[in-house]
């Protein structure tokens, strides 16, 4: 079945199920039938004033009231006592006519029955009610029909077989309607009782679904919660990393102000020392220079022993060594110049 | 068990209204017996009473309504038997008869004060109309001549109107004429029987 475009899988009522309906159906006709049985029987009471019919008044009505009270109460989850109810109901209605002398507007009462029947949504309640009327008056009518005119029957002024036809297929009609509205009120019922068990079930489906979005819910906010504490926790961090940050950047720009400072310093005293040294140098090659003229002199103007020449010679190589160690120096130091 | 309590209580119960319903409609439904030594009496037959229940004069004729109060057929057509009294009280003498004194009280109430309720407790007024059921009416004419005995309708509660047998009767009486035929339906006694074990029967 289909609810609102929603597919449902709507399961058939079961046997218990349709016996908690019946037993439903049946307390709340049973809260309206026996007030108006009570009343039938008073109506019994009310009408013997007319014609002192007491007996049948009080006789006949407390024992259909015995019948249906004691069937109840013997066999109260059997629906047997409503059948009793349907017969009583047709007694009753025979027991009226009696006690107003036949008065054929008491006949109505098995209509009032028949409409009074279809509250417990049965047709078949219908039956003991119209069986009986219908062996009432066939019995009689077929002695009088058949010409036993011994039978004192008829009550009305004319009761010929038309009437009687007329009587009986009448009657039945009410009963059959009443018999069909009951089968049809009882369909109905049924099916309201299988929409009502659907929409349980997706009321109950609803429910879960609901409780289950509701801890998710609640699963969710906790996850939320946790991110919302990680993410205080990560900024707590994060300016925790801010803070280092700015420390080491101060420390990086404080090492960079040393650095540069000692970088200068240094430089400053590298610059000190290559002009030192280029001083130096220069200083040194003006006493060397006069040592290799000196030895020049030696050489050309005086004249040494061997030994004395092996001296002067070794005195030469050493002063020109010194002199291309103070080129180097100076060939070193200019290039340290150029690159500052 | 218990279904089988149901069935025998339901069946007792049952029985019981049936009997209720025997007791005051459905037995008579059928024709009262007939007593032993019962003798019909005949239209035009002398009809000989006590005078002492029943005033003797050759003046104006009379009903008398064989009457049971405790007979439920007595009560049915006491309506048609009070217009009767009514319409025809005048020009003939109406009695109700019952048969004991004891019931003579209860007959007072339900008949009225305008029609005699005579006692006859030996059922002469009976036997001598040749009566055995209530209700039952005897018409006699001025003469002390049976015109007619039977019942008033041939429904217990009178209102099939082409059989008011006693109406057409006293009708055709006032005219003059003589007792009309009816139907046996009209002669055959129904209804509540009249006890003749006190009878006194005279043997003609």
């Amino acid at each position: 079945m289909k609810i609102n475009g929603l597919a449902t899988n709507s399961q058939p009522l079961t046997d218990s199920e349709l016996g908690e309906l019946n037993h439903e159906i049946n307390q709340n006709a049973d809260r309206v039938t026996e007030p108006l049985l009570a009343l039938m029987f008073l109506f019994g009471i009310f009408i013997a004033f007319f014609y002192d019919t007491w007996l049948v008044g009080f006789g006949v009505g407390s024992l259909c009231l015995l019948a249906y009270f004691t069937t109840k109460r013997l066999l109260p989850e059997s629906n047997l006592y409503q059948y009793v109810l349907s017969a009583v109901s047709a007694i009753f209605a025979a027991q009226y006519i009696y006690q107003l002398h036949g008065m054929a507007e008491m006949h109505f009462w098995v209509f009032i029955s028949s409409t009074i029947l279809i509250i417990y949504q049965n047709w078949k309640l219908q039956l003991p009610l119209i069986l009986i009327v219908i062996i009432h008056h066939g019995t009689f009518a077929y002695l009088q029909y058949i010409g036993y005119k011994e039978v004192y029957f008829t009550q009305l002024a004319y009761m010929d077989l038309t009437t009687f036809l007329f009587h009986g297929v009448l009657a039945s009609c009410v009963c059959l309607v009443s018999a069909y509205w009951g089968h049809l009120v009882h369909q109905r019922t049924i099916q309201d009782a299988l929409h009502y068990k659907t929409l349980s079930g997706l009321k109950s489906e609803l429910q879960h679904t609901a409780n289950r979005m509701n801890d998710l819910n609640k699963d969710l906010m906790a996850v939320n919660g946790e991110i919302q504490n990680k993410n205080e926790e990560l900024k707590a961090s994060e300016e925790e990393l801010m803070t280092s940050q700015e420390a080491l950047q101060q420390i990086n720009a404080n090492l960079n102000n040393l650095v540069m400072q000692r970088t200068q310093i240094l430089l400053n005293q590298n610059k000190a020392l290559t002009n030192h040294a280029y001083t130096n140098a220069h200083k040194v090659r003006s006493p060397l220079a006069r040592i290799l003229g000196l030895v020049n002199l030696i050489h050309q103007e005086i004249e040494l022993e061997e030994h004395g020449k092996d001296l002067l010679y070794h005195l030469n190589l050493s002063a020109n060594e010194l002199d291309d160690v103070l080129r180097e120096v100076r060939i070193e130091l200019d290039k340290a110049e150029f690159k500052e | 068990m218990r279904k089988a309590a149901v069935v025998f209580v339901l069946t007792i119960i049952f029985s019981a209204i049936f009997g209720l319903f025997w007791y005051q409609e459905i037995q008579y439904l059928l024709p009262t017996p007939v007593p032993e030594n019962y003798r019909v009496v005949r239209p035009h037959e002398v009809i000989r009473f006590d005078s002492v229940l029943i005033p003797q004069q050759y003046a104006r004729p009379k009903l008398l309504h064989f009457f049971n109060p405790d007979c439920p057929c007595s009560r049915f057509n006491l309506a048609h038997f009070r217009s009767l009294s009514e319409e025809y009280g005048k020009r003939i003498d109406f009695y109700v008869v019952v048969a004991a004194k004891k019931k003579a009280s209860s007959a007072k109430k339900l008949i009225g004060k305008n029609v005699t309720i005579v006692i006859d407790e030996d059922q002469k007024l009976a036997v001598a109309c040749g009566v055995y059921s209530t209700p039952q009416a005897a018409i006699i004419q001025a003469s002390n001549q049976l015109y007619f005995r039977g019942n008033f309708n041939r429904s217990r509660y009178c209102v099939d109107k082409n059989s008011n047998f006693v109406q057409m009767a006293l009708d055709s009486l006032i005219a003059g004429k003589r007792p009309p035929h009816f139907i046996e339906l009209a002669t055959q006694s129904y209804g509540c029987r009249i006890p003749r074990e006190n009878a006194i029967v005279t043997v003609q």
